[in-house]
This record gives structure tokens, C-alpha cells and sequence, in this order.
């Protein structure tokens, strides 16, 4: 049966969501120059600005054992199903990927598609801090955002002017808006919308073209604003960790023996793509980005303050449990991530201090359900108190 | 089926107002265990084939020693484990956080704090209160190496089974450092050191030595608070848990005689299963 309203909308942005390629090749037919990136760092707004469509690669979830003759074993999943998408020629349309020196698992991926997998040519590893908190931090990246930006002009043989990056951060900061708008929505006692909806959403915009990605939002929110809503039932429980693009993690937890809705995902594959804004209207248009991404929400890999050693990431979550009010929390990473599981080491005694339980559930190629299962099932029965 | 069943001749089922049963489907074994008023009863203990199967298995393989009672007769099934979900016959689930930590504290008493829970698949850490209500968990990451299948594949390598292999382990005091970061590694460098010579029993020891230091990194990162009960199917296995015990400097409460570790969450989903049939009746 075709869906109408809302549904309509979100079963969109879930079909782009599960055939990425061949929503990116139908752009390609349109004509439009595509740029693949690996990392939210890298600012899309420079290739917005020369009209080139930025998506990001995402991962099939399908076993690669063939990424391991290129990476090592004990990189994330997530890296090696990057890879493997290079490997694959699933974007062998694309004119560009480009990387930012970010996470070295990530890194790696963007390597094999550089070297193995016909890239060579039309490749860029932007350099991008080490550690964000530092004064050096800004200015190292307005050098680097500056060479993004000539590197991409040479590309397109155009000029980047600064009145096309003005409408490229524009562009972008409503896609921002309207996502933040999108999440915002789960604070209500009855939200017109799901989590895992929310989350699906939030995951196509990250490979589609933002003006059309745009027009979908700005259509589901008006029509979610006329819809009555309804009443969030069970425990609320927000997900905070790593990159995560399988949709099944997120539907689980609306789908256990018990009543729970996730309300929440703070990870570079929802809230920490988005929840930032470049400042409109400067003068120096390079600059304002770079003091946009600086203060993103932190990715752990890049996440500590010279001196003390604090996170501020953390600061972030710990807002974001008080405005969504969950009552749990999930820990989620990659296998063989490194930062990810370390600043869940001082996370959670934050979390615990709190009074609200948590668990934490480790991502791998494929998504262990019955496992996840009995963790959120349990981490539910543990804030519903259940005795014998 | 492999497996075997006990019973408490004292009970009579006839005479019992409320029968409840727990059935812990794992990922080695399946556990069924019965309840008379309370009071344990019966039990049995089958090796895990599908876990459909292996639910009924286990349930049909207590009922036998229970001279007539039926399933039928049985007022609430409460399922938990692995394959909690393919027990058709149960009313409900139960997480085996939430049981062990039940079963845990009705066999030890209300002391237990922390539940080292080593099983054939998984081996988590349980934070619980003096009613057996877990308040909070810790599961092994995605690695074999700690849990009962990795000490079973290594039986298989050195052709010794699990009871032996943890004699053995216990009396040799001189052993090789093996991997403790992932079960294949340890069995890969075990058997390069058996190429070189190096004792049997050395290996069995240095093998049981790494998976108890995995183990015990993960108590240590869930933090024990007293008392401490290890159970599960490798609670059994001295050869590792006495040296879980002095790699933690902290003593478990000691080992029940009367009672399988194994069975513990079996126990605690018979509890789950007594408790609600109870909340029915009042």
C-alpha cells in the first residue's frame, strides 16, 4: 500500500538510505559533479559552493574479507566496509573523495580507495588539527580550509566566490536547523515521529543533495506539525557513541519485550553532523567555517583539552540528558574503535553519577540482534526495577 | 539428547499450590529447573542444539524425573538466554541479567553484590541489591576469549576435557605467558610452545592463566563490590576462577555444594515465573 503524509516522506529518505549508490548515480545522470567524503570534518559547504554534490560513504553491512588484505584486521568495521565500498565500485561514479586527517582507521579506508581502487587522481586528505582545543587549532585550519578551497577550484576550472560559499553555508545551516528541529520534536510528551524515523532522516541527508534533501524536511515538518502525535510509551534512551549507520540498531530498540523509545543519538552519524552552525554573514568566509567546525560538537578522536585532559564532549551529552530526559543511556561503538570506548571509560561514571543506567553495545559488520537484544532488554529491565 | 536431571524427592508436586519453571536456553547448554511453592524441585541440564529444540529438550528432560507432571500442570514459564525467544511454551521472557542476579542472591543470600556470570558464550558482571534486582551490567566485548567455547575448543586442541584440563591447571605452578587479548591467538601461540616442547600441563595452566586475566579485566572494569559469587558454567572451572581470585586480591563466596552454578539463571527465571504467577493470584 503507498504511504501518504509523513510516511511517504520518511519511507524516501529510508529508500536512499538502503540504496545509496544508485541514488548518487541518478545525480551523476543529472549532471552533477559528486564528492565523496569519510568524515564530518571535511567542510561540504567548499564543495556546495562549486556545485558539487558532497555524500558521505557510508557502509552496506555486508561481510569484507577482502578489505582485509588492505587493512589490518583490528580496524573498525566501519572503516573496512568503507573501504570495501571503494573496492567494490559502488561509487565508481563519483569525481572526487576527499578525507580529513581525522581517525586513522578512516584514514586507512580513504587510503585503499586512493591506491586500489582508481582514486589516485581524484583524491584530497585535508589536514585537519590533531587537538581542536588549542589557539593554534583555528588558524592551522583556515590554512587547510583555504587549500580545500583552491585545490576544489582547480577541480571545477571555477572560481569559488565568497558570495557562493555565503549560499553554501546558508543552505547548509537550514539543513542543520531543520534536523535539530527534527530531534527536537522527541522532547514532546507525544512526538508526531520515531527515533529510528528521525534517525533515518537524518542519515539520507548526509548523502543527499541539501537543497532537495531541504525541500523534504521543510515538507515533513509541516506536515508532522499537523499530525496529533503520539504519546511516547516504556523508557526513553538516548544512544551516544560512534559512527553507526545501520538503521536495524536504532529500530531494536523500539522493537524489545518491553516498551522503549529512543529519543536521542549523539554520534558523527546524527547529532554530531549537524548540531552546529557556520556564522552567516562574514567577511571572511573561510574563517567563519573553520570557527563553525571548531565548534562542533567534538569527535572523541579529537577530544582533549591540552593541560586537563577534559572532554567537552561530554558537556554535550550531559545538556543533551537534560533536555531529552532519557532514562537510559547506550553506550555505542565501533569494534576496534579506539577513542570511542576510552571516553566511555569517564563517561559513564558521569552517566552513573546521574542515576541513569546504561550499557554498552559494540558494533561489528553485521549487528549481533539477539545480543543487543538481551543488553537493551536487560539495561530496560534494570530501569524499570523489575524484582522476582 | 545429551544431559542429565535431578530432583528433590522430599517435594511432592501433587501437594504444591503454585509450579513454576525457569528455562535458561544458552548458547552450550539448556537449563530447565522447577519450582514447588518456592522451593526448588527439580532441574535437568542438556546440551544446547537448536534453541527451539534444546528448550524442549531441557523442559521434557526434567518432566521425566518428576513421575506425571506435565507441562500443562506448570502454572507460569518464565524463558531467558540466548535463545530465550524460540521457548514457544513460555509466557514470558526474562533477561539472564535480571535471573542471575535473582538465582544468585536466593542461593547465596542477600550479601551478593556482584555476579561474575562465565558462561558458554558471554561472561558478564552483575550489580545487584540485597533482593536480587540487578541495578547494573557488564558484557564481555565481541571476543571468544573468557568464555566457556574458547575453553572447549582448547580441550578439543590438547584432547582433554574441561574437568581435567582444570586439574591440571591448578597444579603446575610454572607456565608460559599466553595471549590473553584474543582465544585464537593464545591457542596459536600454545601450540607453537608445544612444538618447542614445552610441557602439556605448562600450556593447560599458561592457557587457563590468560583467559582468567581477560576475565578478570572485565570485573575490574565493572568494579566488585562484596560479596562477589562467580556462576555459570566455568564457575566450575577452579583452574581459572582461583586465579580470578588472586588476580582481583578479592575471595567469592564459596561454592554451594547443593547447587549447580550452571543452574543459577535457570533458578532466577523460576523465580520470575513463581513471582508473577503469585501477583496473579493475589
Amino acid at each position: 500500500m503507498e504511504k501518504k503524509g509523513s510516511d511517504a516522506i520518511i519511507e524516501h529518505f529510508r529508500y536512499i538510505t538502503a540504496n545509496t549508490p544508485e541514488y548518487t548515480r541518478s545525480l551523476k545522470e543529472k549532471g552533477r559533479l559528486l564528492a565523496g567524503y569519510m568524515c564530518t570534518h571535511v567542510p561540504e559547504e567548499i564543495l556546495y559552493a562549486a556545485g558539487i554534490v558532497p555524500l558521505r560513504i557510508l557502509t552496506s553491512h555486508e561481510s569484507q574479507a577482502m578489505t582485509r588484505g588492505y587493512i589490518h584486521e583490528t580496524y573498525c568495521s566501519f572503516s573496512h566496509d568503507c573501504a570495501y565500498q571503494g573496492l567494490q565500485g559502488n561509487y565508481d561514479h563519483l569525481d572526487l573523495i576527499v578525507t580529513s586527517s581525522s581517525c586513522i582507521h578512516m584514514g586507512e579506508a580513504f587510503n585503499v580507495w586512493a591506491r586500489f581502487a582508481g582514486f589516485q587522481e581524484k583524491s584530497y586528505l585535508m589536514q585537519y588539527p590533531h587537538i581542536i582545543h588549542t589557539k593554534p587549532a583555528g588558524g592551522f585550519m583556515v590554512e587547510s580550509f583555504g587549500q580545500f578551497r583552491e585545490f576544489v577550484e582547480k577541480l571545477t576550472k571555477r572560481r569559488i566566490t565568497d558570495d557562493d560559499l555565503e549560499k553554501a553555508i546558508k543552505v547548509y545551516n537550514h539543513n542543520r536547523r531543520l534536523l535539530k528541529r527534527l530531534w527536537e520534536l522527541l522532547k514532546r510528551d507525544k512526538p508526531p515521529i520515531t527515533g529510528p524515523e528521525v534517525a533515518t532522516a537524518t542519515l539520507a541527508s548526509q548523502v543527499m543533495d541539501k537543497q532537495e534533501c531541504n525541500e523534504m524536511l521543510e515538507q515533513l515538518i509541516e506536515r508532522l506539525e499537523a499530525e496529533p502525535g503520539k504519546a511516547l510509551s516504556g523508557v526513553r534512551l538516548i544512544v551516544t557513541g560512534g559512527a553507526c549507520d545501520d538503521l536495524g540498531v536504532f529500530d531494536l530498540i523500539e522493537h524489545l519485550n518491553y516498551d522503549a523509545s529512543l529519543v536521542f543519538v549523539e554520534s558523527c552519524t546524527a547529532a554530531r553532523y549537524f548540531w552546529f552552525e557556520v556564522p552567516e554573514g562574514r567577511e571572511d568566509k573561510i574563517k567563519a567555517l573553520a570557527e563553525g567546525y571548531i565548534e562542533k560538537i567534538p569527535c572523541p578522536a579529537k577530544d582533549t583539552v591540552p593541560g586537563t585532559g577534559e572532554k567537552k564532549r561530554f558537556r554535550y551529552v550531559q545538556q543533551f540528558i537534560e533536555d531529552f530526559k532519557p532514562d537510559g543511556v547506550v553506550f555505542l561503538y565501533q569494534r576496534f574503535c579506539s577513542p570511542q570506548p576510552m571516553d566511555v571509560v569517564a563517561l559513564k561514571p558521569i552517566v552513573d553519577k546521574l542515576g541513569i543506567p546504561s550499557t554498552e553495545l559494540e558494533l561489528d559488520t553485521t549487528v549481533p540482534i539477539a545480543q543487543f537484544r538481551m543488553q537493551l532488554e536487560a539495561l530496560v529491565e534494570i530501569i524499570k526495577g523489575v524484582t522476582p | 539428547m545429551s544431559g542429565h536431571a535431578s530432583i528433590s524427592e522430599k517435594l511432592d508436586w501433587t501437594k504444591a499450590r503454585v509450579i513454576a519453571a525457569g528455562v535458561d536456553i544458552g548458547a552450550v547448554t539448556s537449563k530447565a529447573l522447577i519450582l514447588l511453592d518456592g522451593e526448588p524441585y527439580a532441574s535437568s541440564q542438556v546440551v544446547t542444539r537448536t534453541p527451539k529444540e534444546s528448550a524442549v529438550d531441557a523442559v521434557n528432560e526434567v518432566l521425566k524425573k518428576t513421575g506425571g507432571l506435565k507441562l500443562e500442570n506448570i502454572h507460569s514459564v518464565v524463558a531467558t538466554g540466548r535463545g530465550s525467544a524460540q521457548a514457544a511454551f513460555a509466557q514470558r521472557t526474562v533477561s539472564e541479567i535480571a535471573c542471575a542476579a535473582a538465582g544468585a542472591v536466593r542461593i547465596w543470600g542477600p550479601s551478593v553484590r556482584t555476579v561474575l556470570d562465565a558462561g558458554g558464550q558471554s561472561c558478564r558482571v552483575i550489580h545487584c541489591t540485597e533482593k536480587g534486582r540487578a541495578t547494573s551490567f557488564l558484557w564481555n566485548d565481541k571476543c571468544a576469549a573468557g568464555i566457556g567455547r574458547s575453553m572447549e575448543a582448547f580441550g578439543d586442541l590438547v584432547k582433554k576435557d574441561l574437568t581435567e584440563m582444570a586439574s591440571i591447571a591448578l597444579e603446575s605452578d610454572k607456565f608460559p605467558k599466553l595471549s590473553d587479548f584474543c582465544a585464537v591467538y593464545a591457542q596459536s601461540e600454545a601450540l607453537d610452545l608445544a612444538r618447542s616442547k614445552v610441557p602439556l600441563e605448562e600450556l593447560i595452566a599458561g592457557y587457563h592463566y590468560a583467559m582468567a586475566r581477560r576475565i578478570s579485566t572485565l570485573v575490574d572494569r565493572a568494579g566488585v563490590k562484596k560479596d562477589l559469587v562467580i556462576i555459570g558454567g566455568l564457575a566450575k572451572n577452579t583452574g581459572i576462577m582461583n586465579w580470578v581470585e588472586s588476580i582481583l586480591k578479592v575471595s567469592r563466596l564459596a561454592p554451594k555444594s547443593e547447587w549447580d552454578p550452571a543452574l543459577t539463571t535457570a533458578l532466577g527465571a523460576a523465580l520470575y515465573a513463581d513471582g508473577f504467577c503469585k501477583r496473579q493470584h493475589d
